[in-house]
Formats: structure tokens, sequence, C-alpha cells
């Protein structure tokens, strides 16, 4: 599509505590071999842990100055972005919300 | 509702959610799926149940769940296999946490002992796996600390008294959590939802600390957050009390806020402002340090001398008369995208919604053609009205609009529980859980499923003697299912168990005066007598399915909400039972006829076909009723004026006749004078008011205003419903 | 002080103390009249029509739309067993509330406010069983007797007998 090697990876349908482990290990991989989207359309229970880790996601990917994005996110994880006052962190991840990011 | 009510029913949906998801994975593992994955899931499940049991102080509840997740952990470590047994055991005391989840939310007591045999069961097999503290780090201990409140004392460190004077206009809260509140299952995205609860709450975090993937640990908290709750009528206690769980596992500061007076902040966009100014007051702690840039000159802070604390933006009396009220102070930035609502206010909402749908066709119905060349500008805004509605029906609708998964879920247990009494080894499969319908049609469905499904594990199922017997695997399968067909519902119950024993059930009928001994029913007929009052086809009255109170009792549920219910049986093969039921009992899509002058109604979903009266051939029995002789078939015709003993009908050929399918497939010719067209309609009762109305199922109000009555066409057949079963 | 305790109505009544007050709309019936007690009425209404049902007791003139809720018609005269109304526009219905149930009453007018002291109530005379049955009092207001409705008994649908 645009070139590179872009990997999607489909988020589960929660992202609770203990699933965080196993997606940190899989956001790690699919960064050190390029650009990632997260496709997020299916989330539909999301604990704290879970935004961060994919927060954290964000940290390295832009360490590795690699393009990570996160691609329709469901009403669940607008949700809880919105509650937990992390839609400013997480506008540069969503291509739809870079725009009208608030505040900056 | 007060904010611990709050607290505690997002805690009990979670749970109800969480039960449900270790009843999948649990069945998945027994069938085989990806155990790895499964396991940890159902781990999880156990351990977010029991971080809020801890939290609430539900110590059954706490003691069982950590019994339980410390044999998962074993499992899950490989030191105890999977085996059936072993996922027996774990279903059994899904059930059992399910009763403690339940008797906790109803502050019910359960028996002394209650699930110490599983508990048992499970500290025998963890103590076989090994060291019964192999958990012990986030394990018990951690809740059996006494919560001991860290009340930050904010009056003390700011040195201004407590109770503020007057009331602020709202509060500042840090919070800070440590890494022990997730490992206990605490989630503070929950505790930020009640705190949202209590107002307008706009929310700052600050994800500074964040590391990398490969520094980032699960259990650690990285997060802090800075809130500003406006527009709230809590004090500090009730914010105390959203974190009260959790006060010994975080950093928490909250500071009234008093109105923010500078104009300035509401013209120059507060969204900018605000949250710096929130964050930045917050961080401070207690410094008044005014925030940097051009507006920090224009508030500078004046500090009043009762004010508690000094980082807040305080009023000056020069200034506090203008505009900046509390909306001023409450930036409008994104709030939550969803909200818990009452059932009852939705409810208001689609009567209302019925209400305007109605008058909205009444105005259509007033437009002619005058009008139209009179009053353009008013017939757009009528057809725009006329859009909204619809709109807005469709919306409101699809609030309420609910998975079946909600009913289907209980399904599992039950049939469990009626393969331990019943001795037979029952298995459950279900399809089609993710099909929507108005709650208040779920909330019908409950009661006939239970009976169904009862029927099939106690009725239609052999006992594997009889199944190994006839060949068949010795495991009984019912199968449950539920998908949308058209603007009905079709949900069908089937087993491969014995079918129903026609013989049996026709003698019963004969014996119970339900069937005229002369007379001959079919087969479909037959089968369907399983629904007529007080039958039971079981030869010892079983404790499960009842004493014939049972079918008779989904039949009349079914039908009270516009449902039918249909059942096919195959001897030795299996029984299927479907239900039709109506996607909303809102509105209901129905055909308005006339007779003598009079408007009825009959539900569209009825009605096979309308014929002109000239085109349709009758003829009349030696008894003098008349039948339709429709494509060499014979049908039963009423003539509705007579019926109803309504004079001045219309006579001779120009009538319609209407063909609905009554129960059971059978057939009825309605003779009506004149078909006035299709419209959707709100059912009302005839019964809020009045008494049941034979042959009629309700009311409804036409745009004109008047009452039209809906016709019930299973209570129009000749001989009345269910008389005999020709 | 005692003037607390007095109050004017204006008609040629005594004084009544309000506790002992019972304040009644009357209507009428043919030559009749009738009263039911002011609180229990939500609404008095002109005749317009009334959607009838099927096979149900000759009193029973059908439902009428009160905003968004169906009410049942007891036609008060066929209900006291003197055929039913041939209503006109003139004809008035009382909409009542009777328990949990919203009714309404077909009569031919109301006619006035009355207010009475409790203890002028009068038991109705044994005799016609449709007045025992239906009435549950009997005051007199300006000579004429008010029949006081019963209105359980009135709009019950479980009695079919008359």
């Amino acid at each position: 599509m645009d070139g590179t090697d872009q990997h999607t990876i489909a988020l589960a349908r929660t992202l609770d505590g203990g699933d965080v482990g196993a997606l940190r290990a899989a956001l790690a991989e699919a960064l050190a071999r390029g650009p990632v989207r997260l496709d997020a359309s299916g989330t539909e229970r999301v604990s704290t842990s879970g935004l961060m880790v994919l927060l954290s996601a964000a940290v390295s990917a832009r360490a590795m100055d690699r393009p990570l994005v996160m691609a329709d996110p469901s009403p669940a994880l607008e949700e809880a972005i919105e509650t937990l006052g992390l839609a400013d962190q997480f506008a540069p991840m969503i291509p739809s919300h870079a725009g009208n990011a608030p505040g900056q | 509702m007060s904010d611990i009510d709050i607290f505690r029913t997002v805690y009990f949906e979670e749970c109800s959610e969480l039960l449900q998801e270790l009843e999948t994975l649990l069945s998945g593992i027994a069938e085989g799926d990806d155990q790895a994955d499964a396991l940890n899931g159902v781990f999880r499940a156990v351990h977010s149940i029991k971080g809020g049991a801890g939290a609430f102080g539900f110590d059954a509840l706490v003691t069982f769940t950590h019994s339980f997740e410390t044999l998962l952990d074993h499992v899950r470590q490989g030191e105890v296999a999977p085996g059936p047994e072993v996922v027996a055991l774990c279903l059994r005391a899904t059930d059992i946490v399910a009763d403690l989840v339940m008797a906790a939310r109803e502050g019910t007591d359960l028996p002394e002992g209650f699930g110490e045999a599983e508990r048992a069961a499970f500290e025998a097999l963890s103590m076989a796996a090994g060291s019964p503290g192999a958990d012990d780090e986030g394990g018990l201990e951690d809740f059996d600390i006494d919560f001991t409140p860290v009340a930050v004392d904010i009056g003390a460190r700011h040195a201004a008294p407590e109770p503020a004077p007057e009331a602020p206009s709202g509060w500042s809260i840090r919070f800070v959590p440590h890494a022990r509140l997730l490992a206990t299952g605490s989630d503070p995205l929950v505790l930020i939802r009640a705190l949202g609860g209590l107002g307008r709450l706009t929310v700052s975090a600050d994800t500074t600390d964040l590391p990398g993937l490969e520094a980032f640990d699960p259990e650690a908290s990285y997060c802090r957050w800075s809130m500003t709750l406006s527009e709230t009528k809590a004090g500090r206690a009730e914010i105390e009390e959203v974190f009260s769980f959790v006060e010994d596992a975080c950093d928490l500061e909250i500071v009234p806020v008093f109105d923010a007076i500078d104009p300035a902040w509401s013209e120059d966009g507060p969204e900018d402002a605000f949250p710096d100014f929130a964050a930045l007051m917050a961080e401070a702690g207690l410094a008044p340090s005014p925030p940097a840039g051009p507006e920090a000159a224009d508030m500078a802070p004046e500090p009043a001398p009762e004010a508690p604390s000094q980082a807040v933006v305080l009023p000056g009396p020069a200034v506090a008369g203008s505009e900046a009220g509390p909306s001023a102070g409450a930036p409008a930035r994104g709030g939550l995208q969803t909200i818990r609502v009452e059932l009852e206010k939705v409810d208001r909402v689609v009567n209302m919604v019925g209400e305007l749908v109605i008058t909205q066709s009444m105005l259509a119905q007033q437009v002619d053609d005058t009008i139209r060349d009179r009053y353009p500008e008013l017939v757009r805004g009528l057809e725009v009205l006329a859009q909204t509605t619809r709109g807005l029906q469709d919306a409101v609708m699809a609030i309420r609009a609910q998975p079946v998964k909600s009913v289907f879920q209980r399904m599992p247990r039950l049939v469990r529980e009626l393969a331990t009494k019943t001795g037979k080894s029952l298995r459950l499969d279900m399809e089609g859980e993710g099909t929507e319908i108005d709650k208040t049609v779920i909330e019908q469905l409950s009661d006939p499923l239970t009976h169904m499904v009862r029927n099939s594990a106690d009725h239609g199922i052999e006992t594997p003697a009889e199944r190994i017997a006839a060949g068949k695997p010795e495991t009984g399968t019912i199968r449950l299912s539920a998908q949308q067909s058209g603007s009905t519902i079709l949900v069908v119950v089937e087993d491969d168990g014995r079918g129903i024993d026609r013989g049996r059930v026709l003698a019963l009928a004969r014996e119970r005066g339900v069937v005229a001994p002369d007379h001959t029913p079919t087969d479909e007929q037959i089968d369907n007598l399983i629904f007529a009052p007080g039958f039971s086809t079981a030869e010892a009255v079983s404790d499960i399915s009842g004493r014939g109170v049972g079918m008779d009792v989904v039949l009349s549920n079914i039908r009270r909400i516009g449902g039918s219910v249909q059942v096919r049986s195959l001897a030795g093969r299996g029984t299927r039972m479907t239900l039709r039921l109506p996607l909303t009992l809102a509105v209901l899509d129905v055909m308005v006829v006339s007779v003598a002058g009079h408007p009825y109604v009959i539900a569209l979903s009825s009605i096979i076909e309308t014929l002109e009266t000239g085109r349709a051939e009758f003829s009349t029995l030696p008894s003098g009723e008349r039948i339709l002789r429709l494509r060499g078939d014979y049908v039963p015709v009423v003539d509705l004026s007579a019926r109803f003993g309504l004079a001045g009908a219309q006579k001779g050929p120009g009538r319609f006749v209407v063909l609905c399918e009554a129960e059971g497939e059978t057939r009825l010719a309605l003779v009506v004078d004149e078909v006035i067209g299709q419209q959707q309609v709100v059912i009302k009762s005839l019964e809020e008011n009045f008494e049941h109305v034979e042959a009629i199922a309700g009311g409804t109000i036409l745009g004109d205003g008047n009452v039209a009555l809906i016709l019930d066409v299973d209570g129009l057949r000749p001989n009345g419903p269910r008389r005999s079963a020709a | 002080m005692d003037v607390l305790d007095f109050r004017e109505d204006g008609a040629e009544e005594t004084a009544i103390a309000p506790q002992d007050a019972l304040q009644l709309i009357a209507f009428s019936v043919d030559e009749q009249t009738y009263g039911v007690e002011i609180t229990t009425v939500r609404e008095i209404r002109a005749w317009n029509g009334a959607t009838p049902l099927p096979n149900t007791r000759e009193y029973v003139r059908g439902v009428i739309n009160l905003r968004g809720t169906i009410v049942p018609i007891f036609d008060l005269r066929a209900r006291f067993g003197d055929g039913r109304t041939e209503p006109t526009r003139t004809h008035v219905v009382v909409v009542l509330s009777v328990g949990s149930k919203w009714v309404g009453l077909l009569v031919d007018a109301v006619s006035d406010i009355v207010t009475v002291p409790r203890s002028a109530v009068h038991a109705v005379p044994e005799g016609n069983s449709t007045d025992t049955e239906l009435l549950c009092g009997i005051v007199t207001h300006n000579d004429r007797m008010v029949g006081l409705i019963d209105l359980e008994a009135v709009t019950s649908t479980a009695s079919a007998a008359a």
C-alpha cells in the first residue's frame, strides 16, 4: 500500500489486566518489524493498564521512529480514553483525532 | 443513588459480565479450545471478581474466589491438569461464585458452609499440586489488610480550616494510584467513571512516567490524574467514598474549587485554560503560583481570607457578580461517551415518542391540496417532522435493544443443574446470542425459554441407557438459537431426544377432555397440544418441569406479547420448538380495516393475504358455518360484523377477506368492510383501566385521535382458542 | 379567635368544618341527581363518541383516548337499568379515578359543586337492589336528593349481573 511492511494487530475484545502482558509482547515484536496499525474496532472492554500498554507502545514507536496508528477505535475504547483524560495522549495515534486534538 | 450504590452497581454489572465470560471460557475449554488463552481469561475474570469483592468486604466471595484462583493458578502453571473433572469443578465453582455475587448484591445470607465442598476440592487439588501458599504475592493477604483509610487531611496541609464557610463550586482531585491498586484488581477507569457520576468531570492524565514497551510492567502504575469536578452537589465525603476502597493504594488529594470569576475565562476559551490550570493547581498541590501567560495577570488571585485553599481561583467580591457562573468553570471538553440510565426513563421516552409518532401522523393526515398550495412552508416543515420523528423512533428503540445473550446466559447453568437432577448427560449449544431485541421483549422471554429448555431436558432427552440402546450418543444435545427474520425474532429450542410421544399425548388429551373422543387431530395438532393448559405428559410429575404448569405458561406469555410458539417433533429423533417474537413491543406494524364504520387493526405479522369478497369462493357447511375455499384448502370464515354484533356493516360483494394465520398454522378468513391501509401503531393496554376483552389484544390510538381495537386473531377462531384441537 | 373555625360558604348552609366537609360534583341523569366526591374527578369532557367494545355489557359504551391512555366509558343510565343513553354533544363524560384505574361516566350534564357535611350523608334505604348496590349514600341539597355513586360498584367489571 504505502510501500512499507505494515503490520496490523487486531486488538482483542477485552484489554484487561491479564491480557496486557501478552499484548505488550505482541506490540514489541510487531514494532521491531516495522510500522504497526492497530485495529481497535472490536474492543469491548478495556482497563487502564490496557490503555497504558498502548501508550507505552506509542512511546516505543516514537523512539524507534516507527509509525503506529490506531484505526477505528471502538466506542468502548473511545469512552475509556475520554474517561481517563487520555484523549491528548491518544490523539497522535488516532488519525481521525489528530485534527481536533483538544487544546493543542 | 448514592455514590457507593453507583460504584456497587458498576461492580455487580461487571461481575455478571465476568461470570458470563467465565462460563463461555470454561465451556470452551471443555470443548477443547486453546487452553492457555482460555485459562488466562478464566484466571483474570476470577481475579477481577475477587478484587472488587475485597474492596467491598464481601468476605465469603473473597474467600471462595481466592481458593478458586489458587487452583486456577496451579492449572495455569501446568501443575494441575485441566481434565474434564477439573473443568466441571470450575463450572460448578462459577455457579457458586454467581450465587455468592447474588447474595452480596441482594444482601442475603447463604446457608452455612455454602460452597465449602468445592472449596475443599480446590484446596485438595492445590495442595496436591504444590505449596498451598504458592500465590502469596497478590493473594489473600492483600484483602485481609484492614482498610485503614488514609484520610488526606487537606485542611491541615493548607493550614486552612475545613469545612469551607461557603460551598465550593467544585473540587479539584489529584489521584495517583499505587501499583498495588492495580494488583488488587481495582481499575482507575472504574473509579474515575464513578467520579464522573457525581457531576461534570474534567480529567487530565499525566503519563510522562510511561516507559516504552521494553520497560513496561503490566502491574505497575504509570499514570496520575488531575481532575476537576464541577456542577456537582457532591461534598468531600462523597468523593472520598468513591475512593474509599482503594484509599490505602493511592495518593489522593481533594481540594475545593471556588467559582472562577475572571470573565476572560469564558471569553478566551476555557477549553485551553481550564485543564492546564487544573493540572497546574493540582500539581502545585497548594502553591498559589499563578499560571504563566497573558491571562495570568488577569486572574491574579486575590485570596479571600476565608478560603480553605489558596491554590484555587478565588472569588473577588468586585467581580463576583460577573456572568461567569459555575458553567464558566466547566469546560465543555468531551465527557463520558456512555451513561447509565434507569430503564424507566428510557421507557418514558419510548412512550412519548410513540405519542409523537401518532401526533405526527395525525398532522400529516390533515394536509390536503388546499393546505399544500396555501402553506408550502408548513407542509415542508411537516415533512421534516415526519422524517425526524421516524429517526427518533428508530434511535430510541435502538437504545432499548439488547442482545438475547442476557437471557441465553442463564441457560448453561440451568442445563447443568438439570443434568445433575435427572442423571442425564446433557450438552447445550447456543447460537445467535448477539441478536438484539427490545428489552421489554427480552424480559418476557426468560420464563418461556426456561420452561422450554426444562421441557427438553426433562421430557425430550432420554436417559443415557435409553440413548445408548437407541443407538444415539450418550450425551443429549439441546440447541438454542436466535435469529432475526424481518420484524420478528425466531428463538428455537431443539433437542435430539425421543420426540413427542403422540399416542400418549392424544390419549391424555382425550382423557382430560382437551380433544373430543371422535376427533382425530393431525400430528402437528397433537404436538401443539403440549401447550394446552394443565397438560403434562410426564408419567411421573417431576420436580423439574413442574406440575403441568409449564408449557401453557409459555404459550400465554408469548401470545400476550404478540408472539407465537410452534412445535415440531420427529419420533425418536427430537423436538423443535420455535418461538416467534416481535422485535419490539412498543410499535406494531398493522393493517387498519373498517367494520361497520369502526376501525380495527390486525397485526401485519399474522396476515397472509387479503382479497376481495367478489373473488373469494365461499361455501356453507351443514352447520351453517361458512368456509372459504382457497387453492384447494378450506378455511373457516369469521364475519367480524356478525362476530362483534355490529350493526351497519356493508352487504354484498364489495367487501374484503383478510386471510390470517392463527395459532399452530391454522388459518382464518376475516370478512371486513374495507381495508384502509398499513401503518405502525403503539399498543395500548385495555386492562390498564378496564379488563381483557375477548378476541381483542389491546387498543391503539389512530391519527385522528380515536381508539382502534387490535384484533386477537387466535381468539377469533370459531370455536375460540384451544377449545378443540381442530 | 373563634372566627378561625368559621367559614362562610355563601350558601344557605351553615359553616362546615373543613375536615367534615364533603365536596361533590353533582350531575344529572334524566331527572335524578347523582354525585361523586370531587377528589376522584380527573376531568370533565363533552361526549365525542367512543370506540365500541365487542361482546361486552350494555352499559360499557366503549373506550376513548384520554391523552394517550385508553379509558372505558360507563353509561350511567344503562348501569341503572334504564336503557342506553342516546348521547349528543351536550352529554358529558366525567373522568374519574377509581383505585388505580381511570374510568369515564357518561351522564346528561354536570349540574353543580356541592359541599355538605359528612354527617349529613344518609344510608341508602333497603329496597331496590340496584340502588343499594350502586349507591353508597344519599344527601339532600337544595331540597333535592343526591345519590352518592359507589364508584367501585358502578365501574366494577366483575359484576356482570346488572
